[in-house]
């Protein structure tokens, strides 16, 4: 855990701006207004997608979408719940351990949104294959307490860069088991979120100060708020999981649900610009051969 | 749109390499008009075969010849042949104005983060005391010393002396330093900051802004107002009406309250100087602060040593953005640096 | 000098002796005349259905103790602290809080970490992490310089394995609330939480003001209400919210009793 002290009359003094009216980030930043973002996608050469991204003050995360085929264990009893499983997250988070808390609960809180928003059945090839998504984050360095925003944002533009080779063998192997055979041109491959009406999901989490919310918020402001609200966004709406976190052990009060839905307007209303300016990166992104 | 959310892609994605981007800090350096006149060295590299020169800090000798051992510019004065490091950590030296942190309390003395490869000492002893210069510290002072400064405080000192293996010693018995209250703190790469006579300075919009050696800055309300000409300005109207709105409020101050002489320290030294209660700020104040702070951190980001007329300049320029959050972008910072020495050059 | 109590066991302690198969019945029965003399049921008027057993202070080492029978599903809270820390000073307590099932619950593969039971598995850390964002708004850790507070909670039993354990997360918060109520540490208000089955579960401290606070909320990925729309968030909070006021107001019943 990431921890910056303060000294009590900064506190206050970071307290007192963010809580007033027309309220004063450290930055002069606008409540909505997240800091500059440095990104790029598809550069790793041995992903089906990948994406860095990177903040001014050196917090930096990488996401790599790795596709392998695996044959489908088949009973057609609970066929969802294997599907389910061709979706793999592996979260590290440099200066933390595995299997602590913090990162445990970052995991599982992006692992249940994002099985629920990829386009499964593109992932199935046949009868009997299917595409086994690895998805691996690292984050590098953060100063944040809670660099779920900076993660998600990777992921997100990974996954949008993912692209899976087109299959050039037949789709019905219920009869006669056949290995799939792939395209070499990569020319011809199929963007994971090609067509979908899905899109890969984005988590948030904002910081609440008295009435005010602030999106992305910086270490001091996260040190001196009074409560986290983390939501989830894809396809222009607000989605579930949502929850509460607490980003600073220090002067915490309750929310109220007038915050929680203030919140809600928030991640809503920015939502779509920030899906707009991710996918220009990615779009950009992709015209680069690098096989 | 960039109002919310400004993402760019990498300069150089594919080779974005170490060696590339140091590179690229020593060709800026070596613009700085600071810096042209002097050689930058990389460590190993060979800086004389003549043994008459002392070799100082930053060198080594092998076989009767002296090479640099860090990277950054040759110094020589008289025989002493030294290089100083272009980046690296805060040397303190004595008589240093700086802003530290209290890490941690220990017997008779405060440990202080100055940015420097060891915390500084502040002795019991070094400080001033509620009740006057005169008061001889007791055990009960001793005891309370948490009550006067305690973990993650933040005060300005003088380095007093330096031990031997180089951690500072510092001491804050005059009123101009102490516990800082009523504004933000700044981290700039301590190589920035120039030594100079005075490190306090007062800036347009009220704002005192304390640039310590070690990088740490400090900016806050101008607590009382000098009737001092500020340094005339361009016919900006959101600045103006910042300053004389400024100072309209300051009416209310008793005239000649700043200016403390040392004969008062008893009386001024009550435990007020230790109290962690902010003044009123007000929401204009606030502003002016925040944007002060982007401008130092647009004067970091190109490398620019930091200096009062440098942050006023950058402030002036900052003023063609009504948002000052906007001064975040990496663009934006680029063009109040090179705004900030095209003034310079003008003026000359 | 070494801690020779870890050698020689608590001074309370009973050696353990093998009665005859008539003793063990005795016992048995006294035991479960005992229990039914102390049974005492807090209702949750609304949800109807949740019948709960609570008995406070079972646990004789720890400051507080809360023990909670939910038809199958038995859970244990144990409080420690404040008590010194050691090492550099905070301002502040330090809370921390450690879920776990007991072993024999971790045969489902859900739950299994697989390698041994050293870590948490992920359900525990969610659950943990639930509790203590919860209580690190309640417990007032200002008034606890340079100490810290250790909430453990045992799962002995669960009843129903929903996915996201929603059932028992809000059992969880107000187990542990009345532990920390037995511990007589310092709390801005005491916090119950309510839950409604499309998986939401929220904790409330009822400051008895007009608008009670939230500490908590976790809306699963498994729901299926439209939080887009806010009318639904906000009718989903409500919910939860007059839940939660109906527990507390059986809570309050309880302890006063208990003081009686």
């Amino acid at each position: 855990m990431f921890k910056i002290t303060l000294s009590p009359a900064e506190r206050s003094y970071l307290h007192e701006s963010l809580s007033c009216l027309s309220p004063i980030r450290p930055d002069a930043r606008l409540n909505k207004q997240f800091r500059p973002l440095e990104a790029t996608c598809s550069f790793l050469p041995g992903s089906n997608g990948s994406a860095r991204i990177r903040m001014a003050d050196g917090a930096e995360c990488l996401a790599s979408v790795k596709a392998k085929v695996v044959s489908l264990q088949l009973n057609n009893a609970n066929s969802a719940q294997h599907l389910k499983n061709l979706i793999e997250v592996d979260l590290d988070i440099n200066g933390i351990r595995d299997d602590s808390n913090l990162s445990s609960t970052i995991a599982s809180s992006l692992k249940g949104s994002l099985v629920k928003h990829i386009p499964l059945e593109k992932l199935r090839l046949t009868h009997r294959y299917a595409f086994k998504l690895f998805i691996d984050i690292v984050v590098l360095s953060h100063s944040s307490v809670y660099p779920l925003t900076l993660l998600s944002l990777a992921t997100y533009m990974a996954l949008k860069s993912t692209k899976l080779p087109l299959l050039t063998s037949t789709v019905n192997d219920r009869d006669i088991e056949e290995q799939p055979m792939f395209s070499d041109d990569w020319e011809s491959s199929l963007a994971l979120f090609g067509d979908s009406s899905l899109s890969p999901p984005l988590l948030f989490v904002v910081a609440v100060v008295k009435d005010n919310i602030f999106i992305d918020p910086s270490p001091e402001e996260e040190s001196v708020s009074e409560n986290g609200i983390c939501l989830t966004y894809a396809n222009g709406k607000i989605i579930s999981p949502l929850q509460t976190i607490s980003l600073s052990p220090k002067d915490n009060t309750g929310i109220n649900s007038a915050q929680i839905l203030k919140a809600h307007a928030l991640v809503k209303e920015i939502g779509p610009l920030v899906v707009k300016s991710l996918d220009e990166i990615v779009s950009d992104d992709s015209i680069k051969t690098i096989f | 749109m960039t109002e919310i959310i400004s993402i760019r892609k990498p300069l150089n994605p594919n080779a974005d390499s170490d060696v590339e981007s140091s590179d690229e800090e020593m060709l800026e350096a070596s613009l700085a008009p600071k810096n042209n006149n002097q050689s930058i060295v990389t460590p190993g590299e060979l800086i004389t075969e003549d043994p008459i020169w002392m070799r100082g800090h930053g060198t080594y000798y092998l076989n009767e010849k002296t090479y640099s051992s860090v990277a950054g510019t040759i110094s020589k004065v008289n025989k002493l042949l030294s290089v100083v490091p272009l980046r690296g950590r805060y040397q303190p030296e004595t008589g240093d104005h700086v802003v530290g942190r209290i890490t941690e309390v220990g017997p008779k003395r405060w440990k202080v983060d100055i940015g420097a490869r060891q915390d500084a000492a502040l002795m019991l002893g070094s400080v001033n005391l509620p009740g006057g210069v005169l008061r001889r510290k007791s055990e009960s002072d001793e005891l309370q010393m948490r009550n006067f400064l305690k973990e993650g405080d933040l005060l300005n000192a003088e380095v007093q002396s330096i031990f031997q293996d180089g951690s500072a010693s510092l001491h804050t018995r005059s009123l101009k330093y102490g516990k800082l209250r009523n504004g933000y703190f700044v981290k700039v790469p301590s190589s920035l900051i120039i030594r100079q006579k005075n490190h306090l300075h007062e800036l347009p919009g009220s704002i005192t802004i304390i640039i310590g050696v070690n990088g740490y800055i400090w900016i806050s309300k101008t607590l009382y107002q000098h009737q001092k000409s500020l340094p005339s300005t361009t016919g900006n109207n959101a600045l103006d009406s910042t300053v004389s709105s400024a100072a309209a409020k300051s009416n209310s101050y008793t005239p000649g309250q700043g200016s403390v002489s040392i004969t008062r320290l008893e009386e001024e030294s009550s435990w007020e100087i230790y109290s962690d209660k902010n003044e009123p700020i007000s929401v204009a104040t606030k502003d002016t602060i925040a944007r002060y702070a982007n401008c130092v951190k647009a004067l970091a980001k190109c490398d620019i040593g930091i200096t009062e007329t440098r942050i006023i300049a950058a402030y002036e320029a900052s003023m063609v953005y009504e948002n000052a959050g906007l001064l975040l972008d990496e663009e934006t910072m680029k063009s109040i640096g090179e705004d900030v020495l095209n003034r310079e050059r003008m003026r000359g | 000098m070494t801690d020779r109590r870890r050698i020689l066991g608590p001074l309370d302690a009973s050696p353990l002796t093998f009665e005859s198969e008539s003793v063990i019945s005795a016992l048995e029965g006294e035991a479960s005349s005992k229990f039914q003399l102390k049974k005492l049921h807090v209702s949750q008027p609304s949800s109807g259905d949740d019948k709960i057993f609570v008995d406070m202070g079972l646990v004789t080492n720890c400051e507080g103790s809360c023990y909670m029978e939910i038809d199958n599903t038995l859970i244990q809270v144990s409080v420690y602290g404040p008590r010194p820390i050691r090492g550099s000073f905070i301002d502040t307590a330090t809370l921390s809080v450690e879920c776990r099932f007991l072993p024999f619950l971790t045969e489902s593969k859900e739950f299994a970490n697989g390698n041994g039971r050293n870590s948490l598995t992920e359900i525990e850390q969610r659950l943990s992490s639930f509790v203590y964002s919860c209580f690190v708004n309640t417990i007032i850790l200002s008034k606890y310089p340079k100490s810290s507070i250790d909430i453990f909670i045992k799962v002995i039993s669960v009843d129903s394995y929903d996915t996201n354990f929603i059932k028992l997360t809000n059992y969880l918060v107000n187990c542990a609330s009345l532990s920390i109520v037995d511990a007589q540490i310092e709390v801005k208000d005491i916090i119950t939480a309510g839950y409604i089955p499309t998986s939401i579960v929220t904790s409330f401290t009822n400051l008895h003001l007009p608008n009670d606070k939230i500490v908590g909320l976790y809306i699963s990925d498994d729901t299926d209400a439209e939080i887009d729309d806010e009318k639904v968030l906000s009718s989903m909070i409500m919910e939860c919210n007059k839940k939660a006021r109906d527990l507390r107001s059986s809570l309050n019943k309880y302890l006063i009793q208990l003081v009686k």
